[in-house]
């Protein structure tokens, strides 16, 4: 086996021999590889940044609301409206173990909300201490969420959006202050944090003003819940609590448990599991854009390597009149080959990586990026472009090295 | 004796036209002889070099080396043979162009998995041998002709082989140089090698105990050099 230096010094000759040549492959190389680690990496980001914006609204929840039967039960005609009461709530939580959280929530839209000179038409919801759990209501420093004593005492406290908040108070700090929702007075005990929320029912949360679900029911006096939510212990057994929901409140208003119409819920982790299957779709289509312009460089590659065999079909037969075996010589120019696609594999590496470091760090204020998230390498990326590159190597330097290993040291030792 | 040709035939094809290099060759030389390969251009010298040399295999007949049936064996075990029994001198020296004379001559030593140690010494002596011991890093652009060729010489002998077979080895040198290398093949032969040249350098002929002239790719005539004036 000849050591590294030799090897090295060949590819110093052959880099001095076709400068041009093998600095266009390199280029070549270091752009696909670019091409494909800023691809994967924005898909990469996209991933982040969606998974965060997704969990704004929460995480392995369902929601459900009521609807209508669909099927005849028990001499009961189809068609009949099933509505969500308060009730409800304690007795699915005591009717299915495998319920963690469990609220109901009132809503109630175009409420005329009051801060000093400032007046604002809002939409109030009637939630429990749960939603901090369940639906990531976290406050801000300085204040806090509804908590169990405020629902025990129907106390008048709201608990504000961040969007509310600064419409109603701007920068000014609110906790503390007294705001009127249809003139009745209620304390501000907390803010929520600006978060980020991709998906939604009922409109963002950020513009919401929140109040304890019993305060809203002896306020506003609603007869029905709009929705109840609920969160299982282990997030696998979200479908097996659904079909239990179906039968407890079968038996209680008196509807087929196999009838769907009668509930309508939406699991969350449902459709966060399909939506992660679109995002890996896109991923991998993505790496597979990337992953053509790399093959464009790796044809390069196999014809620097058949260019560079012509010219040392003489080398490789003094190699073989030494006693040089064909597997050697198939060997040597293949870690020839794969030594061009590293050289300029890394080149494209390293640059990706200065260029998703300098994008993060410049400052970017823009909703898109919101969404979109920046350009992300992370391991896995490198560990994949590296195999890719490795793959790519050996196959565009087999070829080559085969045809040079099948050389005739008779026909190219002959005097000219 | 150490090489055994009995009717060895070699042809070429090109395309449907077919070529015989070498008709028949009935060839035996002992151990430690050295022997010069003369004859016309197209005569089927380097053919029959090449087969000696296990470079080619014979189309027919047998090639026995040191008893063994070259035709049977594999392409590694060939490779193998001109590894460690066979040492090539060309008359274009065939250095490899970046490389060292030190490195140049280390390269049979590398296909015969020789640790470094060892490697090393042989590299040296070699040189020394042939008069290069100052010239270990000069590559084959900064040497003379003689010198390259002195360089493809302790190279040939670097596993200490058995045969030296050298085609043309003074071809491109001017006489002073072919003079000096005539010289170390003669050591060589001092030292017990076998020794097998093809040459058109009458001198160089006259020098050997045996003289092989081919023609038309038969032998014509095998005789003592001191027949040949």
């Amino acid at each position: 086996m000849r050591n590294i230096q030799t090897l090295y010094n060949l590819f110093v000759r052959d880099f001095r021999n076709q400068k041009k040549r093998i600095t266009l492959t390199l280029i070549a190389l270091a752009w696909g590889t670019i091409s494909i680690m800023l691809l994967l990496g924005f898909g990469e980001g996209l991933h982040q940044q969606l998974t965060i914006n997704r969990k704004g609204m929460g995480d392995s929840i369902s929601i459900v609301w009521g609807g209508e039967t669909s099927i005849p039960f028990k001499g009961l005609g189809k068609g009949r409206p099933i509505n969500l009461h308060r009730e409800d709530v304690a007795y699915l939580k005591k009717r299915i173990p495998q319920i963690k959280y469990i609220g109901g929530e009132y809503h109630r839209w175009g409420t005329v909300v009051r801060y000093d000179t400032t007046i604002i038409s809002e939409h109030v919801t009637g939630i429990t201490p749960q939603w901090e759990q369940m639906r990531n209501h976290i406050p801000m420093a300085g204040g806090r969420m509804i908590n169990q004593t405020d629902m025990d005492k129907r106390r008048r406290v709201a608990f504000l959006g961040f969007g509310a908040k600064q419409r109603l108070f701007g920068d000014k700090d609110p906790v503390g202050e007294t705001i009127l929702l249809n003139d009745i007075p209620f304390l501000v005990v907390g803010v929520m944090i600006d978060k980020m929320q991709m998906n939604s029912y009922s409109g963002q949360d950020r513009q919401n003003v929140c109040i304890p679900a019993t305060t809203f029911h002896m306020i506003f006096g609603n007869r029905y819940l709009g929705n109840i939510v609920y969160q299982p212990h282990d997030p696998r057994e979200m479908k097996l609590v659904e079909k239990k929901v179906f039968e407890a409140m079968g038996a209680r208003y008196r509807f087929d448990p196999a009838d769907d119409r009668a509930l309508w819920v939406w699991d969350v982790a449902e459709s966060a599991r399909e939506f992660n299957k679109v995002l890996v779709g896109l991923k991998m289509f993505l790496g597979i854009i990337g992953g053509l312009t790399l093959l464009i460089a790796g044809v390069g590659v196999a014809n620097i390597m058949y260019v560079s065999i012509k010219e040392r079909s003489r080398e490789i037969g003094i190699k073989m009149a030494l006693g040089a075996r064909r597997s050697y010589i198939l060997l040597q120019f293949l870690l020839e080959a794969i030594m061009i696609t590293f050289t300029g594999g890394a080149l494209g590496m390293a640059l990706s990586y200065v260029l998703t470091e300098g994008f993060k760090r410049v400052p970017i204020e823009s909703d898109v990026l919101e969404f979109t998230g920046r350009p992300t390498i992370s391991l896995e990326i490198g560990v994949i472009v590296i195999g890719i590159l490795g793959l790519m190597g050996l196959l565009s330097g087999f070829f080559p090295a085969l045809r040079a290993s099948s050389v005739n040291p008779v026909e190219t030792l002959r005097y000219e | 004796m150490i090489i055994k040709m009995k009717l060895v035939t070699k042809v070429y094809r090109t395309g449907a036209v077919e070529f015989a290099a070498l008709k028949q060759i009935n060839l035996g030389v002992e151990k430690g002889q050295m022997v010069a390969v003369v004859g016309p251009s197209g005569s089927g010298k380097s053919t029959l070099m090449n087969i000696i040399g296990c470079l080619d295999v014979p189309t027919s007949g047998v090639y026995q080396l040191e008893g063994e049936n070259v035709n049977r064996l594999s392409a590694n075990q060939l490779a193998d043979i001109r590894n460690r029994k066979i040492g090539f001198v060309f008359q274009a020296f065939n250095l490899l162009p970046y490389a060292t004379a030190y490195e140049n001559v280390e390269v049979p030593l590398l296909f015969a998995r020789v640790n470094a140690k060892g490697r090393r010494e042989r590299v040296v002596r070699m040189l020394e041998q042939v008069g290069l011991g100052e010239k270990l890093g000069n590559k084959p652009t900064e040497m003379s002709g003689g010198e390259m060729q002195r360089v493809a010489i302790a190279r040939a002998l670097a596993n200490d082989p058995e045969i030296i077979l050298a085609d043309e080895p003074t071809g491109n040198l001017d006489t002073k140089s072919g003079e000096g290398i005539v010289k170390i093949f003669h050591d060589l032969h001092a030292l017990g090698k076998t020794v097998l040249i093809i040459t058109h350098d009458l001198n160089l002929a006259r020098k050997a105990q045996r003289i092989v002239k081919l023609k038309d790719g038969m032998i014509e005539t095998d005789e003592q050099a001191v027949k040949v004036a």
